[in-house]
């Protein structure tokens, strides 16, 4: 009887193999550390990062320590500031290609940019000008980040993006729920979790309520991807998200404690992490960016921000760009 | 996975495809692996067979999260930037910092993990986060049991095993199929409890309960907040001494579908119509009762249940009282969420017409009115100890027209806040201004009571 399940078992093995066939191997994930001072690994939960590609750097923004600390490229922190409480309730951060560093507080409905030198010396709260009406009421950003000479300044909720110049003036603007054709009550409801600008200046982002990823072209030209389950490559509850030089789209799943890579074409391509309690493991990922081949992943249960290195060893088969 | 999808044009397409993902758990039992694992092992490990059962490893009860509670909160958790709609809980929140942001009815769990300390009157006292709500034990968010009541006041459920799924039936059997509210819940026959309200043939539930929605001839709704019925018990108790399945039937309430939200200009009323105390008696059993209470004294004999209608004079009271010294209010603008009733009823067609966030039901109490758990106390957590709505600790709630806090520039008013700043004691009071209660506000117990 025993070898009749067995057999069963192994059969239906087989045929779910066969079924869904693995996507070529083309990237493998190593963990790396995570980001520590001298005392060990720094116990965060869910905070916000940015990376200063420039000088291999690495930012997080902890809205509950209050303060912003600057980690090098081998993970340890190097400097911080904003714990002097100079910030007041710290949400985000984003550095500038000039090195400049912008501090994003919020209180309850209103909030406030501050651009800062390399040191984070608060240099000027930016005085929002220019801004249209719909971006004059109910336009609380919940994230920044910098790309080209522009900040984007993220209603996360209002799925509102508003980009400026580092003096705060007005640019353009983006109504991704008007765009995506959201109704009022669908933005309401949903809003985005992940968001990060790519190479080309195009508008990457996560609705985890319709297990989707979207990317918005400057022009407003949108596609999306993403299909739910707990199978490889599927969504859960997903996240981050960003991208790297090549074009690869890595996307977290809170719920499935792994990031997945997409290729260009968002075709998948492999995934890593995974639920447990070692340390290359992930627990609820959230935010996270990417530079280089380095991926930096924001999780919870205190177990800080994980640093992994992605090796792509040949391009993948649908990717047009990069090599 | 070939799902790329051109949107320019189609994004309506997008939207039809996945228009039901709002409503997640849509009353009942969401999709298995939004929660459950499947096909992925704990840490990725090969899920072995035959002798090798040791790589037969998933997380407790093949849950997406470590534990339970962590399962629920991987979508119910938030950062405070992202705080509202179906979040109860605010992950970055931290004591004299980023204030708890989730303003929901039963509060934000986030309060359980801060901790004030403050000196009264010259002693150092500490406000324990687990003083503050239901310590639902949830490893991936730092919830930890309560390390003071190893069993819930009143009753003997074990504090080590308080999650979500103790409250809330995450499989969402019980429904209510008619317009009298009768619940039920299917049951294969011989499978185990078998009480009144289960059937071996109900209807299936087609949407929430908990928001006013009806049942039809052929489908029914679910329960107020997908909340436990008769027979309900978590596997991860069962079997403890002492505990029993629930008794009491989910509570009759319907929430406005917006009441994630500060309540500065308006309140969030959520219509309770009875059972509410009964319910939390499933636990609670012997808290507030005049002949046994869990600490052997007798203090606890406050009524709360559905049969404890106001009564003339504290009907009279809660209708009329505005604030300190001001009796002067009339029953149709007497309502405040701050202290809510039941309203005495089932009829959820009723209920719904009360449940609105946009101040239009200010009417107070009737004789039907009866004071319930939630009158006082908060389902998941508060800012106060013992889960309080408002602290009973201090003599005034506001101190010279503002509320108290450690940062406060009026430094008499410094002692009042018990250790939290103004921003904080103000997130109690869901961002109401300081400015609807008296200048020198005293104890909301006198909503009911009028004795300032």
């Amino acid at each position: 009887m025993y070898k009749i399940y067995r057999g069963m078992l192994l059969s239906l093995i087989f045929l779910t193999a066969m079924a869904s066939p693995a996507p070529a191997a083309l990237f493998r994930a190593a963990y790396l550390y995570t980001l520590s001072d001298f005392n060990g690994a720094i116990p965060y939960n869910w905070v916000n990062l940015a990376v200063d590609r420039r000088d291999e750097e690495t930012y997080v923004a902890d809205p509950a320590g209050r303060s912003v600390r600057v980690f090098n490229d081998s993970g340890m922190e190097v400097y911080r500031f904003g714990d002097n409480g100079d910030f007041g309730n710290i949400t985000a951060v984003a550095v500038a290609d000039s090195g400049e560093i912008f501090v994003l507080s919020r209180s309850n409905a209103s909030y406030a940019v501050t651009r800062c030198d390399y040191r984070g010396e608060p240099k000027a709260r930016l005085a929002m000008k220019g801004l249209p009406p719909e971006y004059a009421t109910d336009f609380v950003p919940d994230t920044i980040c910098w790309h080209g000479d522009r900040l984007y300044l993220v209603d996360r909720n209002t799925m509102k993006v508003a980009l400026t110049d580092r003096e705060g003036s007005f640019g353009s603007g983006y109504d991704l729920g008007t765009i995506l054709g959201f109704s009022k009550k669908q933005i309401s409801e949903s809003g985005m979790v992940g968001f990060s600008v790519d190479n080309e200046g195009d508008l990457l982002f996560t609705v985890p309520v319709f297990f989707s990823a979207y990317l918005v072209t400057p022009g407003h030209q949108v596609r999306s991807f993403g299909m739910r389950g707990s199978t490889p490559g599927k969504f859960n509850i997903v996240s981050g998200i960003a991208s790297d030089e090549r074009g690869n789209i890595y996307v977290a799943d809170t719920l499935r404690c792994v990031v997945m890579i997409f290729d260009r074409d968002f075709s998948f391509q492999a995934e890593f992490g995974f639920r447990g309690l070692e340390p290359g493991n992930l627990i609820a990922p959230m935010e996270l960016v990417v530079n280089h081949d380095r991926v930096y992943v924001a999780q919870s249960r205190a177990r800080g921000v994980s640093v992994y290195r992605v090796f792509q060893t040949q391009p993948s088969a649908t990717s047009t760009k990069g090599g | 996975m070939k799902a790329a999808k051109s949107l320019t044009a189609a994004a309506v397409l997008t939207l039809l495809a996945s228009g039901s993902a709002f409503a997640y758990h849509d009353g009942g039992v969401a999709y298995c692996d939004g929660c459950h694992t499947m096909h992925n092992s704990s840490g990725n490990k090969a899920m072995g067979t035959g002798s090798n059962a040791t790589q037969l490893k998933g997380v407790t009860y093949l849950l997406q999260g470590s534990d339970q509670s962590s399962t629920c909160l991987n979508c119910h958790a938030t950062t405070s930037a992202k705080a509202g709609s179906y979040h109860i809980m605010t992950t970055d929140a931290a004591a004299g910092g980023t204030v708890p942001s989730n303003y929901t009815p039963g509060g934000d769990f986030a309060w359980v993990k801060e901790t004030f300390n403050y000196n009264s009157h010259g002693t150092p006292t500490t406000s324990l986060g687990e003083r503050h709500g239901h310590n639902v034990v949830a490893a991936d968010f730092g919830i930890t049991p309560d390390s003071t009541l190893s069993t819930a006041p009143g009753g003997n459920y074990p504090a080590a095993n308080l999650a979500c799924s103790s409250c809330h039936d995450p499989h969402g059997k019980y429904r209510i199929v008619d317009a009298s509210g009768t619940v039920q819940r299917p049951v294969v026959a011989g499978t185990g409890y078998n009480g009144a309200n289960d059937v071996a043939v109900s209807l299936p539930i087609n949407g929430s309960g908990s928001y006013g929605a009806a049942p039809t001839t052929t489908e029914a709704v679910g329960v107020y907040r997908l909340l436990g019925g008769p027979g309900y018990l978590p596997d991860s108790v069962a079997g403890v001494a002492g505990i029993q399945p629930f008794a009491a039937l989910p509570p009759y309430a319907v929430a406005p579908a917006t009441y994630n939200r500060s309540e500065a200009s308006t309140d969030t009323r959520v219509a309770y119509g009875t059972g509410m105390s009964e319910w939390c008696a499933n636990c609670h059993t012997n808290i507030h009762n005049s002949t046994a209470n869990y600490d052997g004294g007798t203090s606890l004999i406050h009524p709360a249940s559905s049969d404890s209608t106001l009564g003339a004079n504290i009907l009279a009271n809660y209708n009329a009282y505005v604030s300190s010294g001001n009796f002067g209010g009339t029953v149709a603008g007497a309502y405040t969420s701050m202290v809510p009733f039941e309203e005495g009823t089932n009829n959820r067609a009723n209920l719904a017409l009360h449940s609105v966030n946009d101040g239009s039901q200010k009417g107070g109490a009737d004789s039907n009115s009866n004071v319930m758990c939630l009158s006082c106390h908060r389902a998941h957590a508060s800012g106060w100890d013992s889960m309080t709505r408002w602290t009973n600790k201090t003599e005034f709630l506001t101190v010279a027209g503002a509320y108290p806090g450690t940062d406060s520039t009026n430094t008499s008013a410094q002692s009042y806040g018990l250790g939290r700043t103004m921003n904080e004691v103000q997130a109690t009071f869901y961002q109401r201004p300081a400015t609807v209660y008296a200048t020198y506000q005293r104890s909301l117990c006198n909503k009911c009571h009028a004795k300032d």
